[in-house]
């Protein structure tokens, strides 16, 4: 239960930073990062499928409600999720992870190199998927896969910046 | 049936995905989701107390550059008094009555300020802090100190949303004074926010860089004159029959806070005139 209580909270402040924050502040127009998609990186693995998706699905509607866009950060943040579920049941192995006594992918439990990998392509499927659906024109495809890797990037940069400021 | 239940409970996770995927990627291709929209109304008043708030302080730290936009739209504003007046005024004597409409007004102007409007997104979208109560009604220009910003999308109560230059479904024809010309069709082309893209201006039109665009006097809901931008660059193919025209845009999307929204006093005969038209084509 507490725990289920400190994600909802985590949940909530990214969606603060990121509708607060990262909407707001534009360095250049080519940089747009979205670091919120860090929450989904919390779920823990051994999560229900359902109660997977379903978490991925809401938490994306609020950060829409948030940032007023319609269902652009839904469908990637599902996306992202869906991924995410399918890479750490085909790619880990969740129960000797388990055993460590983790409850989610992070360097401590797979490694920095792997995990940073990971994360840094999960990454950049959510924000292929957003800036696919927000520009939706297929002509401007190579626009659209800079601006993804640009804001991965960035993204992937505030992420690493918070972890080490979580785990001071 | 029974086959199908089990079908269906066999396959729960994927249907399941599917479902969600369907569910947020109409809300996507459902442009108009914000005309039903219930965060617009209820759930997001939450969402603008914090905004107007936000931007009440923001506003504070804006001034300067504020009063100097300001002075700047005086100074433009100077300069059409003269552009208009050059043509009427044909006797020495400086009568300054319009012959055309008899001093008729034609338009009247709501100020409002803006609480929200973002750059970042393909379809951005900008938030007045007047709506319905204040006079503002859908269709109406909204333009700023120094151009054009967009139009009115949605009115709320006390809320407006306005359709920004900076989105994929805002189109204008502009007006070309250095050389009269009314074509082409501008709209952003989703990525920096300076620059807009003109098209459809034919290949034989002697276009320069540094020609100012305005708005046209064709245009039913904006006034014509308003500065939309300027030449900056201009490709021409040999292989197609238009110049592609790049335009920096007068307005800074990134300043927005002092905006006017446009009323035109006869829009219904306006209405009225265009259906008149459409009816009759119809009965032909």
């Amino acid at each position: 239960m507490n725990n289920i209580f400190r994600l909802v909270i985590i949940a909530l402040s990214w969606i603060f930073i990121q509708a607060f924050i990262f909407d707001e502040i534009t360095i250049a127009w080519w940089i747009k990062p979205l670091p919120y998609v860090y929450f989904l990186f919390l779920i823990p693995f051994d999560i229900n499928k359902y109660g997977n998706l379903i978490v991925g699905y809401f938490f994306g509607l609020l950060v829409d409600a948030f940032s007023g866009s319609t269902g652009l950060h839904t469908t990637a943040s599902l996306i992202a999720v869906f991924t995410k579920y399918f890479i750490d049941h085909n790619f880990f192995n969740l129960d000797s992870i388990q055993l460590q006594g983790h409850r989610t992918i992070n360097e401590r439990s797979v490694g920095t190199f792997t995990f940073y990998t990971y994360m840094f392509s999960i990454i950049f499927i959510h924000h292929l998927s957003y800036f696919l659906l927000d520009y939706f024109d297929f002509t401007r495809i190579f626009t659209i896969i800079f601006i993804a890797i640009i804001a991965s990037i960035f993204s992937g940069l505030v992420i690493i910046g918070s972890r080490i400021l979580a785990n001071r | 049936m029974i086959v199908i239940f089990r079908w269906i409970r066999n396959q729960a996770y994927p249907l399941l995905f599917i479902l969600l995927f369907l569910s947020s990627f109409i809300q996507v291709i459902q442009f108009n989701i914000y005309q039903n929209s219930v965060f617009f109304n209820q759930t997001l008043g939450f969402h603008r107390k914090i905004d107007a708030t936000k931007a009440s302080v923001a506003q504070y730290f804006n001034l300067s550059n504020e009063n100097e936009k300001l002075i700047a739209e005086n100074n433009l504003l100077k300069q059409q008094l003269n552009w208009n007046l050059q043509s009427i005024t044909v006797k020495r004597d400086t009568q300054f009555i319009d012959t055309n409409t008899h001093t008729r007004l034609r338009y009247s102007y709501i100020n409002a300020r803006v609480i929200r409007s973002t750059i970042n997104k393909r379809n951005n979208f900008i938030v007045l802090d007047k709506g319905t109560e204040a006079g503002i009604n859908e269709n109406m220009a909204v333009v700023g100190p120094a151009g054009i910003v967009g139009i009115v999308f949605k009115a709320s109560k006390n809320y407006a949303l306005v359709l920004s230059v900076l989105n994929s479904k805002f189109e204008i024809t502009p007006y070309l004074r250095d050389i009269t010309l009314n074509q082409g069709v501008l709209n952003w082309n989703g990525n920096n926010p300076q620059f807009a893209s003109l098209n459809e201006v034919n290949r034989f039109e002697k276009v320069k860089k540094g020609m100012k665009l305005f708005t046209s006097n064709y245009s039913l809901i904006f006034p014509a004159g308003i500065p939309i931008g300027e030449i900056e660059e201009i490709n021409t193919s040999l292989k197609s029959n238009f110049h592609e025209i790049v335009v920096k845009l007068s307005t800074d999307f990134t300043r927005l806070d002092h905006v006017s929204v446009v009323n035109v006093l006869e829009q219904e005969q306006l209405q009225q005139l265009d259906n008149q038209i459409s009816q009759e084509e119809n009965h032909e």
